[in-house]
């Protein structure tokens, strides 16, 4: 599976990234949405630069499966009803992978996005 | 400050009380007179005990001696043969004939006031019904403006105590409200700024497991964090209760707290359990928040029950009642203090947790307009919710 991880915390990126890699996931990874280059690869679209929330819109545009990863969900522990693959931070890397599964199940292209 | 209102309020009415006692005693007092003066008021009646003719002293102070020719009164004397005789008419605000009838419809009584400031007597003498009438107006005048200026005088002392205590109160909370804010303040950035940190950390042992192995210290560290993750997503739904986020909709609370127990009932079973739940109780309610409370008050029991527990819900008169009880190794009292964060009792040694499932319990139950409070008695310890 192809992911696009894009965080602001390094530290982030660099645990998730090299756990994911060891599940055989190719990887990339942008420290926010400014990064069109990389966007591009996973999103197969020239983007020069776009924001996480535009992000997250464009790949759910093209059916690409998102996980928007939060740290406040918002009133009883539901988020935005748009929102379908949200995953609360502080979590565990299995549960991180439960959502990519759940999000990205024809195993093409899937993006974690930080969203803070 | 009720009970300052109520205070005054029984000191004032004791004195207004007192005083139309003795108004009434000093009426009484002069129609006594003039009954054993078959109707006159005398001076030559009097005796040292009542009124001394060179001081006119009485009991209750000086009199005056112009009273036995002030003092305005009548006595009709209504034999049994159905006569009537005037005895004395010492009035100037109706006619003898008015103040006949008048004394006539009083034959049948013994005393009292009448028309609102006069006293009146009836006795036998000489086998007739005499009927005396005196006029105790300027007496009462009197008594009527202690009473108003008590009540006037109780009124202002309110209205200056209610004043004092809102200038006041706002100084006095102030301090208080600050800490309350200042440690809310504290949970949302401890909450906030953990989340990320923890999130690595979770990442980085499950790295290290995969590349070197599980060891003793990997799985040590994963339950730590396991602890912390929770710890930091309580404070995370304290933070959100805090800010009076809630949902509330129409909601079965019988459902809500069967479905809870269910997921509960195993881990429950190992205790004497009693369920007693009214159906068809609904109420106003976060259907998510509620449910997490209600975790919380089944994982208590599972925690810290030791042979029994039970939960009960019901309605009585417009109340709804959930009542959850276990038995514990606590002496008896009330112990609200177990909805403090990070508060834990004598009998949470050794046991996991941070102090803060009961906290939240309490901000959910605020959060519906409701009350709860916990004590022990004989050994159960019981959480009352009142909605």
């Amino acid at each position: 599976m192809k992911i696009l991880l894009a965080d602001q915390h390094r530290d982030m990126l660099l645990m998730y990234r090299a756990l994911l890699e060891q599940r055989g996931d190719e990887i990339v990874t942008a420290f926010d949405g400014t990064h069109g280059e990389l966007v591009s690869k996973i999103i197969n679209a020239d983007i020069p630069r776009v924001q996480s929330s535009q992000l997250l819109k464009m790949a759910r545009d093209r059916r690409i499966g998102t996980v928007k990863m939060v740290n406040a969900p918002g009133v009883s522990g539901t988020t935005d009803n748009t929102e379908q693959h949200v995953i609360l931070f502080p979590f565990f890397p299995e549960e991180l992978f439960a959502k990519i599964e759940e999000a990205c199940p024809s195993g093409k292209a899937c993006g974690g996005v930080d969203d803070e | 400050m009720a009970a300052i209102f109520v205070l005054l309020t029984v000191l004032l009415g004791i004195i207004n009380v007192i005083d139309f006692t003795l108004a009434t005693q000093d009426a009484d007092r002069l129609t006594q007179i003039i009954a054993e003066g078959r109707g006159l008021f005398v001076d030559n009646r009097f005796d040292s005990d009542r009124i001394k003719p060179d001081g006119m002293r009485g009991p209750m102070g000086p009199t005056s001696p112009e009273m036995p020719d002030s003092l305005r009164y009548f006595t009709f004397a209504f034999g049994s043969d159905g006569s009537v005789q005037t005895v004395s008419f010492h009035l100037t605000a109706m006619t003898e004939e008015d103040a006949r009838q008048w004394a006539a419809s009083l034959r049948q009584e013994n005393t009292g006031w009448t028309r609102l400031s006069y006293r009146y007597r009836t006795y036998e003498r000489d086998g007739a019904t005499y009927v005396t009438v005196i006029d105790q107006g300027r007496e009462l005048i009197s008594a009527y403006r202690i009473l108003i200026i008590s009540a006037v005088g109780e009124a202002v002392f309110l209205l200056i105590s209610f004043g004092v205590l809102i200038v006041l109160s706002g100084k006095l909370l102030d301090p208080i409200e600050k800490a309350d804010r200042r440690q809310k303040q504290f949970i949302a950035e401890v909450e906030h700024n953990f989340k990320v940190p923890l999130t690595v950390l979770n990442a980085g042992t499950e790295l290290l497991e995969r590349q070197h192995g599980a060891t003793e210290v990997s799985r040590s560290m994963r339950g730590q964090l396991r602890k912390l993750n929770a710890l930091v997503g309580d404070l995370g739904r304290l933070t959100l209760l805090d800010e009076g986020k809630t949902d509330r909709t129409a909601a079965n609370l019988s459902s809500l707290v069967q479905s809870a127990y269910d997921q509960y009932k195993e881990r429950l079973s190992v205790l004497t359990y009693q369920l007693e739940i009214s159906s068809g109780i609904t109420y106003e309610a976060d259907a998510a928040a509620f449910t997490a409370a209600l975790h919380e008050l089944f994982e208590n029991q599972v925690k810290f029950g030791r042979s029994c527990a039970s939960c009960r819900l019901f309605t009585e008169g417009n109340r709804i009642l959930l009542i959850f009880a276990n038995d514990a190794a606590l002496p008896s009292g009330q112990y609200d203090q177990v909805f403090d964060r990070f508060t834990r009792l004598s009998n949470a040694e050794g046991i996991d947790g941070a102090g803060l499932g009961l906290a939240r319990v309490r901000e959910v139950v605020k959060a519906h307009n409701g009350r709860i409070e916990a004590s022990v008695k004989d050994g159960i310890f019981t959480v009352r919710i009142s909605l």
